[in-house]
């Protein structure tokens, strides 16, 4: 059974329609890679997904449960976890503020209690900082507990990410280009960290990824969008060498009104 | 366990650096200085007149007017401009709880900082749906309905006359109201820094840096900025209600928009996220009057200068302010907080370190509407 479903998912921002009837699944524990060129609408589809967008037409579920109208952090207490394109951390914060900000909804005190000091409220806290080191320990992190985000090189703040994703407790995680920023190398390591978490946190586990390689070892099921629509599906090797697949990375340029819009998009959201 | 490049050391967990313990000398100096602060604080003011007194306990009273709108301006990064109206509304409340209803003081405070609380569930449920300047726009609105119409309604502020407000019995001379106001501004502080340590706080700072981002940590991004704006109200009307009660009169006309602009540049210029830069600005400017007054013969040169009304000491902070919050957003967005960093951490048990600035470091564009 699949525990993450989009089912025919549109939205159209001004002219561009930049998801066109978009399905997929993500069974209990697999990983999904989605691929497709610049400008392809797979952000878009993970905006919708986890509710920042309201889809035109279409539905997502979520473990069976229809979330559509469910807001982000609705969706996020119902264990769906993501990250971002342009790294989604608390910047100001040092790494260990992150990791326990991000356990927002395992604080299991009242607002109250916490402002006034209560002994549950003060208990919970340290099991918070506690799973935040431990965290930090498990992506090889606990050196920079104490470090400010802002300033830790690219490759790093993305692994701090995939920490503070994991702190919030998910099921699912969707990872926008969790390995935009690293080499060849680190790429390859990213890829067996994603399987040790699999297997050590039970995830199901989408990203969008551009690094071949990695999508190639790593990922049971591959979907590959462009402008919008789902162009091929299927196994790693089978998408890989789809000719369509081939001539969208390699044949024609992507529509570049599409590419700037997407940028202005992202852009007004970020600045929301 | 993968390693990355940049952090080789990951595989044995460095011990951590030992932790830096100040000698014998070094705590007999931080000694002194606290003795030196609690001397000016609590032991000075036993020295001086009753008419200082009222001067004192407004500074204590503007500092916890500077922690409510550290609130929202510091911790969600929203701006108000009707703050005068959350503070007058206290005020008058308490006092037509005390003078109109026969209450107490105490069931006084309560309800002006439920009031103050209340208000801003309201104002905040209707306009939190939008942030930056246009909220910044409506508290403006609201501030000046609050003056024009709330602040004349005869029964609640006594119209033109305004609302007389009797200390309460324990504390009925300046000296006690002193002590009593510096009890609960150190209550405000109390719980604003348990609320920074605990998820409500850390739930603020999110969203104020990363909106999308705090909403995928599970938080509810408008009804954590709408708290936020109900704390600042709350400790909004407790800092009305005690102003109140120290000037034992509530007059309709100081609750204008001068004051709330004042309000603003005495967080700023006090610095935002910092406790102790913001009682430190609030009461500043509280003080600013007073200690212009100070100065010999300063008075009289005020009063020599041309123009259609006589200057009088009041307007310093209007003047001195916006002077002080032009450096501040140049040169130290931090504010007074920020210099004072390395000092305040010395004082609790760090080395000295000039150049510490800390990790919140209130950038320039963190004081924004």
């Amino acid at each position: 059974m699949s525990v993450l479903e989009a089912i025919d998912l549109s939205i159209r921002f001004g002219g561009v329609q930049a998801n066109r009837d978009v399905s997929m699944a993500i069974g209990e524990y697999e990983i999904v890679g989605i691929i497709g060129p610049n400008g392809a609408g797979k952000t878009t589809l993970f905006n919708l997904i986890t509710g920042f967008y309201p889809p035109d037409s279409g539905r997502v579920k979520l473990k069976g449960r229809d979330i559509t109208d469910l807001p982000v952090h609705r969706r996020a207490g119902l264990g769906l976890g993501r990250t971002f394109q342009n790294v989604g951390l608390v910047k100001g914060a040092t790494v260990r503020d992150n990791l326990i900000t991000a356990q927002y909804l395992q604080a299991d005190y009242s607002v109250l209690g916490g402002m006034l000091g209560s002994r549950t409220s003060l208990a919970t806290e340290r099991v918070l900082r506690s799973k935040a080191d431990a965290l930090a320990d498990a992506l090889g992190l606990g050196d920079l507990l104490d470090t400010q985000v802002a300033g830790l090189p690219y490759g790093t703040l993305k692994r701090v990410e995939i920490a503070t994703v994991l702190a919030t407790d998910p099921e699912i995680l969707l990872l926008d280009e969790p390995s935009s920023g690293m080499g060849p190398e680190e790429a390859h390591r990213l890829g067996d960290t994603l399987l040790d978490l699999r297997r050590d946190f039970g995830l199901s586990i989408a990203m969008i990824e551009h690094h071949v390689p990695l999508v190639v070892r790593i990922c049971d099921y591959v979907y590959c969008l462009d402008f919008g629509e789902l162009l091929v599906e299927g196994t790693a090797e089978h998408v890989r060498n789809d000719r369509q697949v081939v001539a969208a990375y390699l044949g024609e340029d992507p529509d570049p009104e599409v590419l700037e819009l997407e940028r202005q998009l992202d852009s007004l959201v970020e600045g929301d | 366990m993968t390693v990355t490049r940049e952090d080789t050391s990951a595989v044995g967990r460095k011990p951590p650096p030992a932790r830096f313990r100040p000698s014998p000398i070094g705590w007999a100096l931080r000694g002194v200085i606290w003795l030196g602060v609690a001397y000016l604080v609590l032991v000075f003011p036993l020295s001086r007149p009753a008419g200082d007194l009222v001067s004192y306990t407004t500074a204590v009273c503007y500092g916890i007017v500077a922690l409510s709108l550290n609130v929202l301006l510091g911790y969600v990064g929203q701006i108000s401009l009707g703050h005068q109206a959350f503070v007058g509304l206290g005020a008058f409340t308490s006092a037509y709880m005390v003078t109109e209803q026969g209450q107490s003081f105490w069931v006084g405070v309560l309800a002006a900082a439920a009031i103050g609380g209340g208000q801003a569930l309201v104002l905040g449920g209707v306009s939190l749906r939008i942030r930056g300047l246009y909220f910044a726009l409506i508290t403006l609105s609201y501030g000046l309905v609050a003056e024009q119409n709330i602040f004349q309604i005869q029964e609640l502020t006594g119209g033109g006359a305004g609302q007389p407000a009797p200390k309460p019995e324990l504390f009925n001379t300046e000296w006690r109201y002193y002590y009593l106001c510096l009890a609960f501004l150190a209550l405000v502080l109390l719980v604003d820094w348990r609320m920074m340590r605990s998820k409500a706080g850390r739930s603020l700072l999110a969203l104020r840096e990363n909106p999308r981002v705090a909403a995928t940590f599970g938080i509810n991004v408008r009804m954590a900025t709408l708290f936020a704006f109900v704390v600042s109200g709350v400790f909004a009307g407790l800092a009305g209600a005690l102003i109140a009660h120290n000037d034992t009169f509530v007059s309709p006309d100081v609750w204008n928009f001068n004051l709330a602009l004042v309000f603003i540049i005495m967080t700023v210029v006090g610095g935002l996220r910092s406790r102790a830069g913001l009682v430190i600005g609030g009461a500043f400017f509280a003080l600013m009057p007073y200690l212009i007054e100070k100065i010999p013969g300063f008075t009289d040169l005020l009063a020599k200068i041309p123009g259609p009304q006589d200057l009088t000491p009041e307007i310093a902070p209007l003047v001195i302010g916006p002077l002080l919050l032009l450096l501040t957003l140049i040169q130290f967005p931090g504010g007074i907080g920020q210099q004072l960093r390395p000092i305040t951490r010395w004082l609790g048990g760090r080395k000295f370190d000039l150049h510490d600035r800390g990790l919140k470091e209130v950038q320039i564009t963190d004081v924004r509407a």
